[in-house]
């Protein structure tokens, strides 16, 4: 058992073409030109005692204990500022170097507490550092004034702050403003009052700390450290692992006492995060073991019945005798599965083939559905791949940003950082969304333009911002006449004048001046790049808006090389990955859609089953045919669709209109509430296998602790095939993806072995791209020539109107996660204990609204009450809010409009209105035509869950829908 | 009422697809929202789509009643088959 301690270098590296040699203790070695001498020595294996310097972080020279000797050279530079030249010969452990570390280390433990001269804190490097300069006692004595008395701040629910060990060497400082960008620590005071301040010398928890944990990774001393840390203990072993949040999938190492985790560190070497993270990933992973946590598999004959907990056995074959009776009763067709952007490319995989193999039918879906079902619909129609075409490390060299209907600052912290980083080197940013988001102004950043458009409006954006490039002369002509087809045809429609901004500004509010100078800095730079998020995708035209993305960005040539592109922030740690392995209706794994004949045979043969031509059900559509009394069970794998889709009161109602519903999860969630079976599921911590991020990039996930259900997921998929008839055999997860790779051309090279090797892989990988493929689109498109698609704008259908004046929109926030299955669990409710409505306060004071208020948020579908929040954030007009509580029941009020192409729904865009509400408590309520029941969420409740079969079920008109809210164990 | 059955869904989906074809003559918008139903609807949808544009063809865009009958003479046999 070891931990996993990457070489820290001192430096960062200075890549670069020339090379110049120096000798460090009598060791050659050549680097690149303006290396340190430190990160020099290092190279060569000579480790220079250092505090203040970390290769994350540029140098620093505050703590003098780098110091060197250089041949010819006066005094004792120090090496980590001091950069290599050509024949430099460097001494690092003469007398006269040693004497003075010596003296410096003894400087630090004058005001430091003993008992870390004779022991210390896990990684604690000043303890180290004084074993190493030979350091055993402090000649001082004890001071007149120290800083021993000074007060911890262990507000932070993760972390403390010791004062009375730091060491000011800025470090954390550092790591704030370089690594995270937020900026929000720094010394105050002067000399022997210097001190680490949060904020305006606050608390951390009431600064601008976002929690990263940066500035605890950065920390030489156990000054900052992370309170598991101090409550368990140093750990023993790591584990290689991937985050199991959001798209950027952050390699991390699992820290681990025997099979408890002590720590999440961000891995140095993790290609997507590269040593850092956000506060999700590093701190809130204490879900995996919380209270809550079902372990045993449990069924029951209808939902009124309380849950039995059974047998693995018992369950698998329920669920499959289920299953088998449907479908002899109504058809392979009357049954289907969702799998899980949650779960693994391998138990994604072997959920998909269970539906098509063992069920019999394509009706699988996954929860892309809700979010990037458009990108892949776009992407795929113009450039020929459904995946963004840059990785990460790409917007380094960007110098025009765009981002577009997301939040990375929020949704995508560790991404976010890199992006704020090249543009606090000077990059130039276009935000185009309807709120004011953080990236607009910042520490050291600015928009140079937020196109804060009305809600619905993005392809009338775009289209403006095309039509100013085809207009004005400013297309790449070179390189749309040699990589593109269709462009004449497109260039006709777009340079129509109803396409103008001038026309458009009407529709958009985005006056016409500001949006032809955000055209021009996008289509003038060297290199502009684009990326976007939900508030793209989740529209009615979030397909043609990605194309719109795409049509802009092969117009300007802004495709094929670092810097550029079209790059969607995908939400979900595996959504990339679930829709790779065709967990959709109509396509196989790699894209491929079921009418081809080709790729049918092709499974056909390897799976021993037929693979059905025709397309299967969408989500919306298996809800909708549900309530038809067409489709009538369903596997839903890691999916809570009573929170996360549109219209609750629609789901719940298809959900109870089912025969079968099993729901395997690693929480009893609002969906279970009308599941038949539930199979408890397995954590990140507890799975083997791969996520694939953003960027295509497929990484590791490796099991910390054996799964505590007793069995991994895909086992217990494989043992449910089995038992309707179709046996599959896997001796592991490697297995499944060498048939991934078999099946798959894209991910043909891909293998746990050569994950090992290479750390991850970004797909595609194959005989042409053996180590896979950073930028897509290099020197031609996927699909041959990039497809120029006309993309008319087409108003929503949701209008505002007397009665729904408003717009809602709805977004994430940093803390929480999605529905909050896993944040609600753990420690981030510090930030986010409830979801509030952000009002501005034009709106708020018309309606006699005051910070805090309770108030009702309605729209045609429904009706739920939560606090505003008055913000100028938004524009007049516009509110918003986040869907992470359930109690709160966001969707119930968005509507089942949904993207033209895919079904993706438009949670971007629903007609509202706010009232006060005339209660102090929240209520959820749902409207009927008739009659309304209020039900008070806490209160004990006559309204059961068969009240609510009994009267939601069937009969059309007037019923009163009371529905129970309160998550209360369904097992009671 | 919030919760609907497909019949509902089919008649907003398809002309709400039939609107995005408006750069091209109607003839090519029909063909286009043809393809699109036939590459992506289920079986069920396309055939409820059918039924109800023969009962009740007032419900829907000229371009979606261009379309079914696209998908009746192109890609009937294979819905045909399902």
């Amino acid at each position: 058992m070891t931990l996993i301690r990457e070489q820290d270098f001192g430096t960062k590296a200075r890549p670069g073409p020339a090379t110049v040699h120096v000798q460090v203790d009598g060791r050659n070695v050549d680097v690149p030109e303006g290396t340190s001498i430190m990160r020099a020595a290092a190279t060569a294996g000579i480790d220079i005692p250092k505090l203040c310097a970390t290769d994350s972080l540029d140098a620093f020279g505050s703590c003098r204990l780098c110091v060197v000797e250089v041949d010819g050279r006066r005094g004792t530079p120090a090496s980590c500022t001091t950069p290599c030249s050509d024949g430099m010969s460097v001494k690092t452990q003469t007398e006269k170097v040693q004497r003075l570390r010596s003296g410096v280390m003894e400087l630090y433990f004058s005001d430091h507490p003993q008992d870390c001269l004779s022991g210390g804190g896990h990684g604690c490097e000043l303890h180290d550092l004084a074993d190493t300069v030979g350091l055993t006692e402090v000649r001082y004595g004890q001071p007149e004034t120290s800083h021993q008395d000074a007060a911890k701040d262990v507000s932070n629910p993760y972390f403390a702050f010791d004062a009375a060990k730091c060491i000011v060497c800025s470090r954390c400082v550092r790591a704030c403003d370089e690594v995270q960008g937020t900026f929000a620590l720094t010394i105050a005071g002067r000399g022997f009052d210097s001190r680490v301040s949060a904020g305006q010398d606050q608390p951390f928890l009431d600064s601008e700390c976002v929690s990263c944990g940066a500035c605890v990774q950065a920390c030489p001393t156990d000054a900052l450290q992370e309170k598991t840390l101090i409550q368990l203990g140093p750990p023993n072993r790591s584990v290689l692992t991937t985050c199991a949040y959001c798209g950027v999938g952050c390699s991390f190492k699992a820290e681990m006492q025997g099979d408890t985790v002590v720590n999440m560190v961000p891995y140095k070497n993790g290609g997507a995060n590269e040593g850092h993270s956000c506060v999700k990933g590093r701190f809130a992973w204490g879900y995996a073991s919380h209270k809550d946590r079902i372990t045993k598999p449990m069924v029951r004959d209808t939902i009124e019945d309380p849950w039995r907990e059974v047998s693995w056995d018992e369950a698998i074959a329920y669920t499959a005798t289920r299953f088998q009776q449907i479908a002899a009763q109504y058809g392979a067709s009357a049954i289907g599965g969702i799998t899980s952007s949650r779960c693994t490319n391998e138990e994604v995989y072997l959920v998909q083939k269970m539906v098509r193999a063992a069920f019999g039918t394509n009706n699988v879906d996954t929860c892309a559905r809700v979010c990037h079902s458009p990108t892949g619909y776009g992407l795929k129609t113009t450039f020929g791949t459904s995946a963004g075409t840059q990785d990460f490390a790409s917007v380094a060299k960007a110098d025009v940003i765009v981002v577009i209907g997301a939040n990375p600052t929020d949704g995508h912290p560790v991404f976010a950082s890199r992006m704020k980083r090249r543009l606090r080197q000077g990059a130039k940013l276009i935000v185009i969304d309807p709120r004011r988001i953080d990236l607009v102004r910042s520490p050291h950043i600015e928009a140079s333009h937020h196109l804060q458009l009305l809600p619905g409006t993005n392809v009338a954006v775009i289209n403006a911002m095309a039509h100013v490039v085809v207009t004005e002369g400013l297309m790449d002509q070179a390189f749309v006449d040699e990589r593109c087809e269709d462009v004449a045809e497109w260039a006709a429609f777009i340079a129509r004048p109803e396409n103008s901004p001038e026309a458009m500004e009407p529709i958009t509010s985005v006056p016409a001046a500001e949006l032809r100078a955000a055209a021009r800095l996008y289509a003038t730079a060297p290199n502009a790049a684009i990326y976007y998020g939900l508030g793209v995708t989740e529209h009615s035209q979030g397909s043609t808006m990605v194309m719109g993305m795409a049509n802009l960005a092969m117009a300007t040539g802004n495709i094929g090389r670092e810097g550029v592109g079209v790059s969607p922030l995908r939400g979900q740690n595996n959504v990339q990955g679930s829709c790779d392995m065709g967990s959709f209706p109509h396509e196989l794994s790699g894209y491929r859609h079921v009418s081809d004949p080709t790729v049918r045979e092709l499974f056909a043969d390897l799976w021993g089953a037929p693979i059905h031509p025709e397309p299967g059900l969408r989500i919306p559509n298996m809800l909708s045919s549900a309530i038809d009394g067409t489709f009538r069970g369903i596997y839903i794998q890691g999916e809570d669709l009573a929170q996360s889709d549109p219209n609750t009161q629609h789901v719940t109602a298809a959900l109870m209109a089912m025969d079968l519903v099993v729901v395997q999860d690693l929480f009893l969630n609002e969906t279970a509430k009308y599941a038949h079976v539930f199979l408890p599921g397995t954590s990140f911590l507890e799975k083997d296998g791969t996520f694939t991020n953003a960027e295509r990039r497929i990484n590791r996930v490796r099991p910390v602790m054996k799964p505590v259900t007793g069995k991994q997921e895909w086992e217990v998929v494989v043992e449910i095939s089995a038992a309707m008839g179709y046996h599959m055999a896997y001796a592991n997860e490697s297995e499944i993806m060498d048939e991934i790779a078999a099946l798959t051309p894209t991910f043909a090279g891909v293998s746990f072995k050569k994950l090992d090797e290479l750390g991850s892989i970004q797909w595609p990988c194959n005989d042409a791209a053996p180590n896979g493929t950073r930028t897509m689109h290099v020197d031609g498109f996927v699909r041959g020539k990039g497809h120029f698609v006309e993309t008319a704008y087409v108003p929503t259908d949701e209008r505002t109107n007397r009665k729904f004046p408003l717009l809602l929109t709805t977004g994430r926030i940093l803390s929480q996660y999605n529905v909050g299955a896993q944040t609600r669990r753990t420690k981030n409710n510090t930030w986010h204990p409830e979801d509030v409505l952000d009002i501005h306060p034009s709106d708020a004071e018309m309606r006699g609204i005051h910070d805090g208020d309770w108030v009702s948020l309605a729209s045609r579908v429904g009706e739920t009450t939560l606090k505003a929040k008055l913000s100028e954030r938004m524009p007049p007009g516009v509110v918003y809010t986040t869907f992470h509580h359930p109690v709160t029941g966001a969707n119930v009020v968005t509507t089942e409009f949904s993207d033209w192409a895919t079904n993706c729904p438009e949670y971007k865009v629903t007609a509202v209105q706010v009232t006060p509400a005339p209660t102090t408590r929240p209520l959820i309520m749902h409207q009927v035509p008739l009659e309304s029941t209020l039900v008070e969420v806490g209160a004990a409740s006559a309204i059961s869950a068969s009240g609510v079969s009994a009267s939601g079920a069937g009969a059309s008109g007037a019923h009163a829908s009371a529905v129970r809210t309160e998550a209360a164990d369904p097992r009671a | 009422m919030p919760k609907h059955g497909l019949d509902r869904d089919l008649v907003r989906m398809a002309n709400q697809i039939s609107r995005q074809f408006t750069y091209v003559s109607d003839d090519e918008a029909a063909v286009k929202v043809a393809y699109h139903l036939h590459a992506f609807w289920e079986p069920r949808m396309v055939a409820g789509l059918e039924a109800h544009a023969a009962e009740r063809p007032a419900d829907f865009e000229p371009i979606v009643l261009a379309a079914t009958r696209i998908l009746a003479e192109q890609y009937g046999e294979a819905s045909a088959a399902h």
